[in-house]
């Protein structure tokens, strides 16, 4: 009986045998970059509204702090969208025969809400508090990078476990005084004089060493702020 | 033998028993059966539908779903978007109010938390109130006026009703009957009177199927009026109660239970301790937690009464037939002697199933120990018009039969099925030509009136109720009604007198305006001040001094000797039958029986076996299927199922009052037997000469007395790991470490194991806490307010009748009952069991996914988005705390009870095991407050769901970090036991002992024997 297997047979083993191993990486690789992709998180397309609001418009070119329609991040758990009323202290005075604008002034005079379509959401299970974030430090655009920019509103980051354990596990790399947490535009110091006068400006005491890059300034701010940096990955932190 | 038998703690008849089956179920974890909810799919075609299903899963499971909407409001909210408010209000039952603060959120009031400021609640409250958010929400609530079951409108309704009462008005209203529930509300009083103004000769009457015509009739021969007899509880060394149930049952029994339990707050430092006798034929909460309890007939109660008055030189006469046997009259000496023995100081009670002449002879005892003005205080009668219901319905009956009724307003009460039997209601209604019923469901009385007009809930429009002690309490909306046509009382009776145009609040505002509560020019500011508060200052009504009669004389109703007694009883979690579709209530173990979904003939086990239901054989001696019986008594028959319970009297049956509705909703028709069958105007609370025939017929009962039993091993076998610290005061006094009934090692036991570090990270700046909870069975009274506590914060669901069978109930916390001695009349003892929190936690290591993981503050969180279902978990807590969803309990599938649920806490889903959090939605609110202002969350500030509904405080949570904290100076009190601590898991969840305070001359065996 003749050979079954070929010589040629031992290089196609071996190609199998690393091929597959390979495969198997690449697709590891390949399945957890493509599910933290914004092409599967959907980061960064914006959803249709009511309303073309524009971020860019109201934050970035007229300037108005986050605070004003979004009073409530400060205090509690949802940030929420401002109710018709809070749009209407201004645009009763101006634009207001825009067509663009109906459905904010149906919904002040009807008393009828605007329903607009989510852009960050979070699975039920997950219980996320916007006060104690914007309390301890974390600048509005470490979540909602960009929203300045934004003509159109979508979510720019994917709103995973694992983003949101980026920081839990290590606030220190993402914390910033609190003073600048409304500041779009804010900067980790990059030159000691900056960073002295950062912290000079938010009264932030430092003992002998002055930090000189985020790192530092962080643990220096965890530290600061009471953060239990241990306890921020435990279960019932996010899950009740 | 005999004596480690009345040693060892046993939870049902069958343990007592040792019967092979409890063994057998002691060492599964899940219940045998299998079978799936209703055989719909069968394990085949599941496996076919699971296999396609898992395929398919793949595809889809980790997508990111479209994102729903976001509401905004149109106006800037009081409230910062998703924080919750406080409202004050108040619940009412049995017309008496009970404060509370309703969490609203959102618009929709999701939990109900005691009021401190109202007297009746003190910041606690019952599980009848903790259920009432869910009677708001029921899908069942009616929502249409119906006119002979056919929907009609407001208009339709108020031109008939105007053209009604129009041809009345010539008669001056003679034909107008109008029949309500017990009212204590002046502002519907006062529409009411109104209306009586118009008809002069229309007549008002009230009707409760649990009513207080005997304590208000037995103040009337006492001391010449209807009074309304308030206790002060806490002054009282010494308690007798007679048939009555004041820690569980009545208007003011969370306040009672609460002074009650501050009485006997055992510490290393505060040695005082009431005591508490109770004589009752079935066992009750009140029983249950008495020093000595003596099983007696109500017929009797009487005669033991005339003993006691007689001993304590009670200035009365009493003429009255029968003998108390040897063993009753010498508990009726020792209980008069200590009595005596604190004059001033202690007080007798009488329940209000008891003949008016019981009543009197213990207002003439408490005369004569002078306890009148100290423990016991009297004000008039908190109701608009008091009345004798029994009186008012039997007039209404006769009336109505005579045809003298062609106008019959019905606002709330349900007389169809809840009158007394003899009246035959059902027949009477539809002879009257034009009637009209008000009330939240289209009822059995809905079902043969002209018209049914749909009631609102107290939640969504103004109102107001006097609680016992006549304090009012401003009801306000916390929510949009849900359905557009309904009406309160108020707005209906307004809209008759003509006042249609009017809202419910300038109703009530406008009532109060009248009532010249303050100066005009501070109304504004005292009416905003009580709203807020919850009560009206100033409005308790005035102690009245009495006096009693002189030449007091009275005459009890003959004893008969012979036959079987049956004793009505309001059903413990049924109340009267109102609560029959709240299914909070129907599931809830009831606090004694530990029965739920149903009620039963209870009876003694040696009555079980004369009758034939019960073996006799030394085997289980329950079944989860009940033999029924026939009960014949005065003519009249009930089937029923035959239930032994320890501690019954003998030769008598507990008919519990509130089951057997045909239409009280989807969940409540059919459950149960209607006892109201038997009750007649002549024996409302308990008859004799019954007979019982055995059907030969078996019924299914939901007894979840064996349901999650913990295996604590034979007394003297190795295993033996002790579950409860029990001991006397005395014994305490002692030694309070009770080192006596402790078995085998305690303290820090060494492991093989690491435990958790929770000191991995010391850092001084941070906050570190560790939660503990102490619970103080002595104070326990096992109400389980806690219990429908936890379900409403915590999203739990019900599980249905058939599913409980199966043990699969989903209760985080539940009530243990033990008994121990004799089961004629054994010593009780209750003991809520929530998840221990074990720092050497056993479920934590077996779990293959990691989803219940420690945290850094020692809760053994569960992740239920990890959870795979394995339930090895639930198979290695010995504490049996953790429940599995079978199936999507909590999927409702009406919408309505969308909004009925806690948006702090995840809705679990099928194949998840769930258990108690501590709260920790609480703690993590308190922890996000305390850190954004930089402090320690202070003590006190975490208060769990079962702890704030507690009516005796039993339950306290708190950080063990804080040496100062309420919780580490309990957990260092010398008493403080863990439960089956020998296991080492060092639970966070410990007890402190039960303390018992017998009175040494009654000293029973099974107090003496003490340990176990």
């Amino acid at each position: 009986m003749a050979q079954v297997f070929k010589r040629y047979h031992n290089t196609v083993a071996r190609a199998t045998i690393g091929g597959g191993l390979l495969a198997l990486v690449a697709l590891i690789l390949g399945g957890s970059s493509i599910t933290r992709s914004p092409w599967w998180t959907r980061a960064g397309e914006p959803p249709d509204q009511p309303v073309p609001f524009s971020h860019k418009h109201h934050a970035e070119e007229l300037g108005i702090d986050c605070r004003y329609c979004h009073w409530s991040a400060t205090q509690a758990a949802h940030a929420g969208v401002p109710p018709a009323e809070v749009c209407m202290t201004c645009h009763s005075q101006i634009w207001t025969n825009s067509p663009l604008l109906q459905p904010v002034r149906d919904s002040y005079q009807q008393d009828k809400p605007i329903v607009w379509n989510k852009v960050n959401d979070l699975p039920e299970f997950v219980y996320f508090d916007h006060s104690i974030h914007v309390n301890k430090g974390i600048g509005c655009n470490e979540c909602h990078a960009g929203i300045e920019k934004m003509q159109l509103t979508a979510k720019s980051q994917p709103f995973a476990m694992w983003w949101c354990l980026n920081c839990h596990r290590n606030p220190e790399k993402y914390i910033r005084p609190k003073g600048e947490v409304f500041n779009m535009y804010y900067q980790v110091p990059r030159t000691e004089a900056e960073m002295r006068a950062l912290l000079e400006k938010h009264g932030i005491q430092w003992n002998g060493k002055l930090p000189r890059n985020q790192k530092e300034l962080g643990a220096l701010l965890v530290k600061q702020y009471n953060i239990h940096k241990e306890q921020l990955s435990d279960c019932s932190i996010c899950h009740r | 033998m005999e004596k480690r038998d009345n040693e060892r703690l046993w939870r049902s008849l069958n343990e007592r028993e040792n019967a092979p089956q409890l063994k057998e179920q002691l060492q599964r974890e899940f219940a045998p059966e299998a079978a799936p909810h209703s055989n719909l799919v069968s394990r085949r075609q599941f496996l076919k539908l699971m296999g396609a299903s898992m395929a398919l899963a793949g595809l889809s499971a980790c997508g990111y779903k479209p994102q729903g909407p976001i509401i905004a409001r149109a106006k800037i909210p009081e409230e910062a978007p998703g924080e919750s408010l406080y409202y004050a209000t108040a619940v009412t039952l049995g017309g008496y109010a009970k404060g509370v603060l309703a969490r609203v959120y959102e618009g929709r009031p999701i939990k109900l938390e005691g009021n401190e400021l109202h007297p009746a609640s003190l910041g606690s409250t019952d599980a009848f109130t903790q259920a009432e958010i869910l009677n708001l929400y029921d899908p069942d609530r009616s929502q249409s006026l119906l006119k002979f079951g056919q929907i009609q409108t407001w208009q339709a309704f108020t031109g008939e009703l105007m053209q009604q009462l129009t041809l009345q008005q010539a008669k001056k209203g003679s034909g107008i009957r109008l029949l309500t529930e017990v009212i204590t509300s002046p502002s519907l009083a006062a529409q009411i009177q109104t209306f009586l103004k118009t008809y002069p000769q229309a007549k008002w009457y009230q009707w409760e199927a649990i009513n207080r015509d005997h304590v208000y009739e037995g103040t009337r021969l006492a001391f010449g009026e209807w009074l309304n007899p308030i206790y002060r509880v806490r002054q009282a060394k010494v308690i007798l109660a007679l048939d009555s149930d004041f820690l569980f049952l009545g208007p003011a029994a969370v306040r009672y239970a609460r002074e009650f339990a501050d009485g006997r707050r055992v510490r290393e430092n505060q040695h005082q301790m009431n005591r508490l006798y109770v004589a009752e034929p079935m066992p009750t909460v009140t029983g249950f937690t008495a020093d000595h309890r003596l099983p007696i007939h109500s017929s009797r109660i009487g005669l033991l009464a005339a003993a006691i008055a007689q001993a304590v030189g009670a200035p009365l006469q009493v003429t009255m037939q029968g003998e108390l046997t040897p063993e009753e009259r010498r508990w009726a000496e020792v209980v008069a002697r200590d009595l005596i023995a604190h004059k001033g100081e202690s007080l007798i009670i009488v329940g209000e199933a008891q003949p008016p002449a019981v009543h009197a002879i213990a207002h003439a005892i408490n005369a004569a120990l002078g306890n009148l003005g100290k423990t016991v205080v009297f004000t008039a009668p908190p109701e608009a018009e008091p009345t004798l219901c029994t009186e008012d319905i039997r007039t209404l009956a006769k009336e109505i039969a005579e045809g003298q009724v062609e106008v019959l307003i019905m606002l709330g009460t349900n007389p169809a099925y809840d009158a007394l039997a003899d009246l035959n209601f059902a027949e009477l209604i539809p002879k009257v030509p034009f009637s009209v019923h008000l009330s939240r469901y289209t009822d059995e009385t809905s079902a043969l009136c002209v018209w049914h007009v749909p009631e609102s809930h107290p939640f969504e429009t103004w109102g107001d109720a006097r609680a016992f002690d006549g304090t009012v309490t401003i009801q306000q909306p916390l929510i949009f009604p849900l359905y557009p046509n309904t009406r309160s009382a108020l707005e209906l009776m307004a809209q008759i007198n003509g006042q249609g145009g009017k809202q419910a609040f300038d109703l009530v505002q406008g009532y109060w305006k009248t009532a010249s509560l303050a100066p005009a020019a501070q109304f504004d500011a005292l009416w905003r001040q009580s709203v807020h508060d919850g009560v009206i200052p100033r409005t308790a009504l005035p102690i009245k001094s009495v006096r009693l009669r002189p030449n007091l004389a009275v005459e009890l109703p003959p004893v008969e000797a012979q036959g079987l007694e049956i004793r009505f009883a309001p059903d413990p979690t049924m109340y009267d039958g109102r609560f029959a579709n709240n299914t909070w209530l129907q599931e809830l173990p009831k606090p004694v029986s530990r029965i739920c979904w149903d009620n039963v003939a209870f009876m003694s086990l040696k009555t079980a076996q004369e009758l034939g239901v019960v073996g006799t054989e030394k085997v289980a001696l329950v079944h989860d299927s009940a033999p029924l019986v026939q009960i014949r008594v005065n003519g009249r028959t009930l089937i029923a199922a035959a239930y032994p319970i320890p501690g019954h009297v003998d030769n008598a049956i507990t008919l519990h009052l509130g089951y057997g509705r045909t239409r009280a909703g989807s969940n409540g028709s059919g459950t149960g037997f209607n006892a109201y069958t038997l009750r007649i105007s002549d024996a409302m609370w308990f008859t004799h000469n019954a007979e019982v025939v055995t059907t030969g017929q078996r019924y299914t009962i939901a007894r979840t007395e064996e349901h999650h039993l913990i295996e604590h091993g034979e007394l003297d076998s190795l295993h033996h790991r002790p579950i409860m610290l029990i001991g006397t005061l005395q014994e305490f006094q002692q030694d309070p470490h009770l080192k006596k009934h402790r078995h085998g090692e305690s303290g820090e036991l060494p492991s093989m194991y690491k435990g958790f570090q929770y000191d991995r990270y010391q850092n001084p700046n941070n906050y570190r806490y560790a939660w503990a909870m102490v619970i103080d069975p002595t104070v326990c009274t096992g109400c389980s307010a806690c219990v429908t506590a936890c379900q409403a914060e915590n999203n739990i669901p019900v599980v249905g009748k058939q599913e409980v069978v199966r043990q699969r109930e989903m209760f985080w916390l539940r009530i243990d009952r033990y008994f121990k001695g004799p089961v004629e009349n054994p010593r009780t003892y209750q003991l809520p069991v929530p998840c221990m929190q074990c720092e050497n936690a056993p479920c934590e290591l077996v779990c293959p996914v990691a989803a219940t993981v420690h945290s850094e503050e020692g809760l053994n969180q569960m992740v239920y988005n990890r959870c795979v279902g394995t339930r090895y978990c639930s198979n290695n807590c010995p504490y049996k705390v953790r429940r599995f969803n079978y199936y999507r309990y909590a999927y409702y599938k009406q919408p309505v009870l969308h909004l009925l649920q806690n948006p702090d806490v995840t809705v679990r889903g099928r194949g998840v095991m769930e258990k108690c959090t501590y709260c920790v939605q609480r703690i993590n609110r308190a922890r996000i407050q305390a850190k954004k202002e930089n402090r320690r969350i202070r003590d006190g500030e975490i208060i769990p769901a079962c702890q704030q509904a507690c009516p005796t405080k039993a339950i306290v949570f708190g950080d063990l970090n804080d040496p100062d904290s309420e919780v580490s100076r309990l957990r260092r009190e010398p008493h403080l036991f863990s439960m089956l601590e020998e296991l080492n898991t060092r639970p966070r969840t410990t007890y402190l002992a039960k303390l018992e305070n017998p009175n040494p001359e009654l000293h029973t065996e099974a107090h003496n024997a003490g340990s176990h």
